[in-house]
């Protein structure tokens, strides 16, 4: 079958392996993180950088493949917000300071949910208010079911908050409707910065341990299995 | 696969050309990143940061010369110019704070601020820039530079991590860097800051 969106997205992923390893890597696993999502007028989505910057006319199969990836977005937003539940209720976790930090974050998760469905209303798409099922089902449950302790219930909040805004970093080059940017990089900057704040968390006598990486790491971000139907 | 040959082909921006708006950002961004690792230069060589803040200074600048090199790598395939230097406004109004930190908390203070400012800047340029390419770089730079701020705040003061409620809900861009004070045309100076002793300063 050809896949009309496959020559714009391909070349997407070219010009981005120019701009740097780390870059690239987190580009192609970004456009991996959702297949459909790549533009399908192939009017928007430039093969390098434009002299000049055209006006972006999304079509209607822009809009609803953004739809498809905000959707994805929301869905791991929400199953952060049930496993955060589910952490702070936990016996195992015993360090008050973590539970006011999840139980912060979980309303925080909650208000990126409403933020991100609000950018799908806007694009004609329906919310979406389920979790994220291979999430829930890969992540969250087998290391809530193994986990010996707080440092370990602790270590799986940090892993949602990394795969929370590397999902949304890695899916911002995608995002056929340029507006919504500035909106999705926001939220994935303050989740970048809880990223941090957690792990430090977890070793509060060094600071070393809060230090990302170079780039936004692409190993964290969801994959294509991951993506809402 | 689209060729090298065939990108610089289609950017098509040539010597002396006057730069669109977006281009003009990414170099102004460019300018930034270079000066961010030109400013952790010096303060490191003042030997003032202790202990795990030596260690995160020199980790930011080489994360902040990657960040340079993969925004030049754009520039470059636009058929841009790379700034030469890092941003000579940015560079010499923190050379002198800088000179003037008495100490690694003084220091860590001044990086806290500017890794804020410039996670701002690139948040900020996502209200303009259209282009997959910019913006896939920096989707890619913003939240690693939003973690540095963290980093620097929690060493700052580690009360911060007592109180998320103190945390941003999303991050603002209000503390960006403006192009116009900024002015990445503006002449370069690489003199290092005055040298201040840490007891020198005290006084």
């Amino acid at each position: 079958m050809t896949n009309p969106t496959t020559s714009t997205q391909n070349s997407r992923r070219t010009f981005l392996a120019l701009a740097g390893g780390t870059v690239a890597s987190a580009a192609f696993l970004g456009a991996c993180a959702a297949e459909p999502h790549a533009n399908s007028s192939g009017t928007v989505a430039p093969t390098s950088v434009p002299p000049t910057a055209p006006p972006v006319t999304a079509s209607a199969d822009d809009k609803a493949a953004d739809v498809k990836l905000l959707q994805t977005a929301i869905s791991l937003e929400n199953s952060i917000v049930a496993a955060y539940k589910k952490l702070v209720a936990d016996k195992r976790l015993t360090e008050a300071k973590v539970k006011t930090w999840l139980t912060k974050l979980s309303d925080n998760h909650t208000a990126y949910s409403r933020q991100l469905n609000a950018m799908v209303t806007e694009l004609g798409g329906d919310g979406y208010e389920k979790t994220n099922p291979s999430v829930d089902s890969n992540l969250v449950t087998p290391a809530i079911k193994t986990a010996a302790n707080n440092a370990d219930l602790l270590a799986l909040a940090v892993t949602l908050e990394t795969a929370a805004f590397s999902t949304l970093a890695l899916e911002l080059a995608s995002l056929n409707v340029t507006e919504n940017h500035h909106g999705v990089m926001a939220i994935a900057a303050a989740e970048a910065r809880n990223a941090s704040a957690l792990t430090l968390l977890g070793n509060p006598a060094s600071r070393l341990d809060g230090a990302p990486d170079a780039f936004v790491p692409a190993r964290n971000a969801l994959g294509a299995d991951a993506e809402v139907k | 696969m689209v060729p090298m040959s065939g990108l610089l082909a289609s950017a098509g921006a040539a010597e002396g050309d006057e730069l669109s708006p977006e281009i003009a950002f990414l170099v102004f961004l460019n300018s930034l990143e270079q000066g961010m690792a030109a400013l952790y230069a010096t303060a490191i060589k003042t030997n003032r940061f202790d202990g795990d803040a030596s260690t995160l200074a020199k980790a930011f600048q080489g994360h902040h010369t990657q960040h340079a090199k993969t925004l030049a790598d754009l520039i470059t395939a636009a058929g841009a110019t790379v700034p030469e230097a890092g941003n000579a406004g940015l560079v010499a109004k923190n050379n002198a704070q800088i000179a003037g930190a008495a100490d690694s908390a003084a220091l860590v203070g001044i990086f806290k601020d500017l890794e804020d400012a410039m996670a701002a800047t690139h948040l900020a340029s996502l209200k303009d820039v259209t282009s997959d390419a910019i913006t896939g770089a920096v989707g890619s730079i913003l939240p690693i530079e939003a973690q540095h701020g963290l980093v620097w705040q929690a060493t700052q003061d580690p009360a911060v991590l007592d109180d998320p409620a103190a945390q941003p809900l999303v991050l603002s861009d209000a503390s960006q860097l403006q192009q116009s004070e900024f002015d990445v045309s503006a002449p370069t100076t690489t003199a290092a800051p005055t040298t201040t002793t840490q007891e020198g300063a005290q006084s």
